[in-house]
């Protein structure tokens, strides 16, 4: 059973402050690392841009080199359609290069929904009093975390809203709960965690337990509709949150991943806001940039009110897939997660483009995969999803696609994180390590969870990619399969 | 390949090189060294539940059929050969056993929350 929150939410109300840690200290010259009057400037001065000048761009990403802002304005700038469709051509061909035919998958779990943030675009706003409150207790979060893994799940991050509540030691205790939760063969071998900005100190709690990615989405950066859209509660405060992973790194956590919300400012914008704060970390921790970068759009919310204005800022599906292709130049070793908020239409061409991970069955209401006939509620999550599919239509859609749906959790349990990961993903080897994992754990998945037509097709492809493998290496894939086969669980390079 | 009794002499040099160093440089120092000598690939990391994190040494592109050997120092600290290049499994035990030394020598210890004694990730710290 759920419970309500005992205590009524008081966005304005006195907080348990820790001292702070003032952001400033990692200031250049006095200011953060988003110079609006520079990135508007960039993109005029790129407004109109020489074929000539986006293939030398086009040709600089496709040698896995990271591009500079002014470069990045250039290929957002970009109105010729033939132009367009080489840059589409080169983010898909650096997406396989790199990370190969496969899609890492994982299921969000979202913990409660207190918050004393006052977000106009967000369901879980302190205001709102049409969503109802919860907060999981250990039991509720082991019972979704037992649905999750009947599905198959090996991978999961774990939504909280900014709360007192839901501070550090209930998101340890949330970590504990998950990795000790197993059902049969199956268990979630990797937890990300979606909160709020922490202190060093908070964050190396985290740390300890073993915590996978922390993300924390920056929504805008750009500093006046940060200001607009944040008008109450700790998010308002700028700073504290574009430093949020600095000290998550300083805390010794080296997967972090940034994002954007994108329609609450010009996307052209927030791409390069993106950017720099790739630079300014990779800068600050010796090249350790972001595992991964979001980039949600803005969807219906139940009470928020952004949600239900006449927004010039949405992204429209043409846009928002030019922007992916486009973040894939940019940054061609890092990650890049689309989600359940977007429509299968936009999904499959953003995975085959760019993106390298997604959601899938994924149930964003409070304690919804543990609830039977679960159906999509206003009233009970942050926003409404585009895409409510099960994994295994998911998985087997991959498939027919040449996808392989990785549930690999090998690199952060070898050593292959921050800058021994990054050393690999610059050289666009990622895929080196990762196919034949994302073999072992898709066949781990075929036999466990699938149905009979994923199975199908998703033996085929395994047999297809393995015969793609060096003979060494396909030999000794071939050789743990049986082991696979035999029952073995958890088989990886 | 070298006997283990002239490895054995190489780790005492290199105990040599590294004693003024933190210990996060120190493993750092040993892994650039082995691989610079004997082309074997090890580098260390921190452990944290399921999460192995790196903390020092040489990461190349090392072969992707190699076997991973994931050797626990102790609860918070490992090491991970993806290489043994002119080395042989013997050779690496004593580097295990020379590595354990070390941290004896160091009085290495995890932070831990009941302690709150410092630990190897994030800032490096002196020990």
């Amino acid at each position: 059973m759920l419970h309500n929150a005992q205590q009524p939410v008081r966005p304005d109300g006195p907080r348990p402050l820790k001292p702070i840690d003032n952001p400033a200290r990692f200031f250049h010259d006095g200011h953060d690392f988003i110079d609006d009057a520079l990135i508007h400037e960039l993109l005029e001065k790129n407004s109109k841009p020489e074929p000539s000048a986006v293939r030398e761009v086009i040709a600089k990403a496709r040698s896995l080199q990271r591009l500079e802002p002014a470069e990045a304005a250039l290929l957002a700038n970009v109105t010729d359609e033939e132009l367009w469709e080489e840059i589409f051509a080169a983010a898909a061909d650096i997406r396989q290069h790199v990370y190969g035919p496969r899609v890492v998958t994982f299921a969000p779990v979202y913990c409660g929904n207190i918050c004393e943030n006052s977000c106009l675009y967000c369901g879980f706003r302190a205001e709102n009093k049409e969503i109802r409150r919860m907060l999981l207790n250990m039991e509720e979060l082991a019972e979704e975390i037992r649905a999750l893994v009947k599905l198959g799940h090996k991978r999961s991050v774990l939504v909280f809203g900014e709360h007192r509540r839901s501070g550090v030691d209930y998101i340890q205790e949330s970590i504990k709960t998950v990795y000790n939760t197993k059902v049969g063969n199956g268990e979630i071998r990797r937890v990300n965690i979606n909160a709020a900005p922490m202190t060093v100190d908070d964050y190396k709690v985290l740390h300890d337990v073993g915590i996978g990615t922390f993300q924390v989405f920056q929504e805008t950066y750009h500093h006046e509709t940060y200001k607009r859209v944040h008008p109450r509660g700790p998010k308002s405060n700028y700073p504290w949150r574009l430093y949020a992973l600095h000290r998550a790194q300083e805390a010794g956590i080296d997967d972090v991943a940034i994002g954007a919300l994108l329609g609450l400012y010009d996307w052209r914008f927030e791409l390069l806001g993106l950017l720099y704060h790739t630079i300014d970390l990779e800068k600050t921790f010796g090249g350790i940039g972001p595992h991964t970068i979001s980039f949600p759009r803005l969807r219906h919310a139940s009470g928020a009110p952004l949600c239900d204005t006449d927004n010039p800022y949405l992204v429209s599906d043409r846009d928002f897939l030019r922007m992916i292709a486009v973040i894939r130049l940019m940054v061609p070793y890092t990650g890049m997660i689309i989600t359940a908020r977007e429509p299968r239409e936009v999904r499959m061409p953003a995975l085959k483009n760019a993106c390298t991970q997604t959601d899938a069955s994924t149930r964003i209401g409070l304690a919804g995969y543990a609830q039977k006939d679960y159906d999509q509620d206003e009233h009970r999550q942050q926003f409404m999803l585009g895409d409510t599919r099960e994994l295994d239509e998911v998985v087997c859609e991959l498939a027919e696609a040449g996808f392989l749906t990785s549930f690999c959790t090998a690199g952060y349990r070898c050593g292959r994180t921050g800058s021994s990961f990054m050393a690999i993903a610059r050289k666009g080897e990622v895929h080196k390590f990762c196919i034949p994992n994302a073999i072992l754990t898709l066949a781990e998945y075929l036999r466990d969870y699938a149905s009979p037509k994923t199975k199908e097709v998703g033996e085929k492809l395994i047999q297809e990619k393995i015969a793609e493998l060096s003979p060494g290496m396909s030999g000794r894939v071939s050789h743990l399969l049986e082991e696979v086969n035999r029952g073995g669980r958890d088989i990886r390079l | 390949m070298g006997a283990i009794s002239d490895f054995k002499r190489w780790l005492r040099f290199t105990s040599v090189c590294v004693a003024e160093l933190t210990l996060r440089r120190a493993l750092d120092t040993i892994s650039r060294l082995v691989w610079r000598d004997y082309r074997a690939e090890v580098w260390f990391v921190e452990i944290n539940g399921p999460r192995w994190s790196y903390l020092a040494g040489h990461v190349s592109n090392a072969p992707a059929d190699a076997d991973l050997r994931l050797i626990e120092l102790d609860d918070h600290l490992g090491m991970v050969c993806s290489d043994l290049g002119e080395l042989t499994s013997a050779h690496l035990d004593a580097m295990v056993d020379f590595v354990n030394e070390l941290l004896s020598e160091r009085a290495y210890c995890h932070r831990s929350q009941e302690t709150g004694r410092e630990s190897l990730g994030g800032e490096e710290t002196a020990l």
